[in-house]
């Protein structure tokens, strides 16, 4: 109980970490996902009923601060959480640099992409559609890339920390 | 790692549509905006620490030689007294008048202060900042939002209960009217341009527009009163051959540097 509780206050945090203070950033670091980053870590580190229990919280709060229909942000990351994990699971075993980051690219892609698709069939709905100009792909280029920096700083720190996870280069070991 | 079953992902499945079916049925509203409120303060702290460290960053990137735009400046600076001294003999010129006539004094508006929460959801839809303020503090959409120098930076385009979603008015699905003060005040729409500037186009032809030209709100929204600086004419792109001409405006306020707005209210 005391552990739900924890994990819902965690979660909490990172989704006000996320919205009021990544989003105000300078340059390339408000384009920053660290909700799908924090995911990611708590499925390669945890396991998927915490990551799934996360992503229910944050996308609910996240939904409460936005204007998007209610929904939208929980159905995006959770599906995006059992996506990946269908990933990790079937193809990406290794728990190495590169699986890591293919899997930072996959869910931050496929995320964007529900959360997208949903918000165009809840417009269509009403009556009217959304255009996607070229800021919202320069925005989605902006954001792969600083997630897929970021996860790699934050995948070298927590392997040095707790060696969960296997080095970028296996070492050549010496034969007789 | 642990293969997902099918009964787990309907377990999912119905806990969100739970908490969708007790949003949209008010039922967990109470905690909503318990949360809206509570949580909007330390959202506000958090994003004055990384507005600072955005303005710091700006100040170190920005490499331009500043004794230049000093002298500049103070040029200008001499302009605006002269003219301001203008204006201030007309003002009370202009409020002698209107109390012989018995006008209403325009000026006095009504203005309600805001924080700014946010800057954008984490989905890219959202061009927008949060404001702390909602429906419960008169706000609707359509209202205009004024910087600390009295300029427009933006409307607000949704509101709820607790908090309202502002566009800025360099963003691209931002649109004002405007008005341009040069002698034929020609009326036009301003519009957000890749959250980097503002362009305002459909500007016939025959308009004597110069650059440095003044961009007002022409008072043809509802909420937003004739007047109100959008911004300056940095910009005009003039071709014989067509039949508008455009300019790009130059906001005098930074908008990336807002923490503490007004509401103008009706």
């Amino acid at each position: 109980m005391y552990s739900k509780i924890f994990n819902i206050l965690l979660a909490f945090g990172l989704a006000i970490f996320q919205l009021g203070f990544v989003s105000g950033l300078p340059g390339y670091l408000s384009s920053l996902n660290l909700i799908i980053i924090v995911l990611l870590f708590i499925l390669v580190l945890g396991d998927l009923k915490t990551a799934l229990f996360w992503s229910l919280v944050t996308g609910f709060l996240v939904d409460l601060f936005s204007f998007t229909p209610f929904g939208l942000n929980l159905i995006s990351l959770t599906i995006t959480i059992i996506a990946t994990n269908f990933l990790l699971v079937g193809f990406f075993t290794d728990r190495s640099l590169y699986s890591f980051l293919t899997l930072t690219i996959v869910a931050s892609f496929t995320c964007q992409f529900i959360s997208t698709s949903l918000f165009s069939i809840t417009r269509l709905m009403d009556g009217t559609s959304i255009s996607l100009g070229s800021s919202y792909y320069s925005g989605l280029v902006k954001e792969l890339f600083i997630n897929l920096l970021i996860s790699a700083v934050l995948f070298q720190i927590v392997n040095y920390i707790s060696h969960k996870f296997k080095p970028v280069f296996l070492n050549k070991e010496k034969r007789i | 790692m642990k293969r997902i079953n099918f009964k787990k992902i309907i377990y999912i499945g119905a806990v969100i549509m739970l908490l969708i079916f007790l949003h949209f049925s008010k039922l967990i509203l109470p905690l909503e905006s318990f949360l809206l409120k509570s949580l909007s303060p330390v959202m506000n702290g958090m994003y004055l620490t990384s507005s600072k460290i955005k303005t710091s960053y700006d100040k170190q990137a920005d490499k331009r030689d500043l004794s230049a735009i000093v002298e500049q400046q103070n040029t200008r600076m001499n302009q605006l007294i002269a003219e301001n001294s203008r204006l201030k003999s007309l003002e009370d010129e202009n409020r002698t008048l209107r109390n012989y006539l018995k006008f209403l004094s325009t000026k006095e508006k009504k203005y309600l202060m805001a924080n700014v929460i946010s800057s954008g959801s984490i989905d890219l839809n959202s061009q927008s900042v949060l404001l702390d303020k909602g429906t419960k503090d008169g706000l609707y959409s359509g209202l205009a939002i004024l910087s600390s120098e009295g300029n427009i930076v933006g409307k607000i385009i949704n509101a709820k209960e607790n908090i309202s979603e502002v566009c800025i008015i360099n963003a691209s699905r931002c649109q004002l009217a405007a008005a341009i003060q040069n002698k034929e005040k020609t009326v036009g729409i301003a519009q957000g341009d890749l959250g980097l500037t503002i362009k305002m186009e459909f500007i016939p032809q025959n308009a004597d527009i110069k650059v440095g030209d003044i961009i007002i709100s022409s008072g043809l929204e509802k909420s937003i009163p004739r007047g109100l600086v959008i911004g300056q004419i940095s910009h005009i792109k003039k071709e014989s051959n067509e039949l508008w001409q455009a300019a790009r405006i130059e906001p005098l306020t930074n908008l990336e540097d807002l923490v503490v707005v007004s509401v103008l209210l009706p």
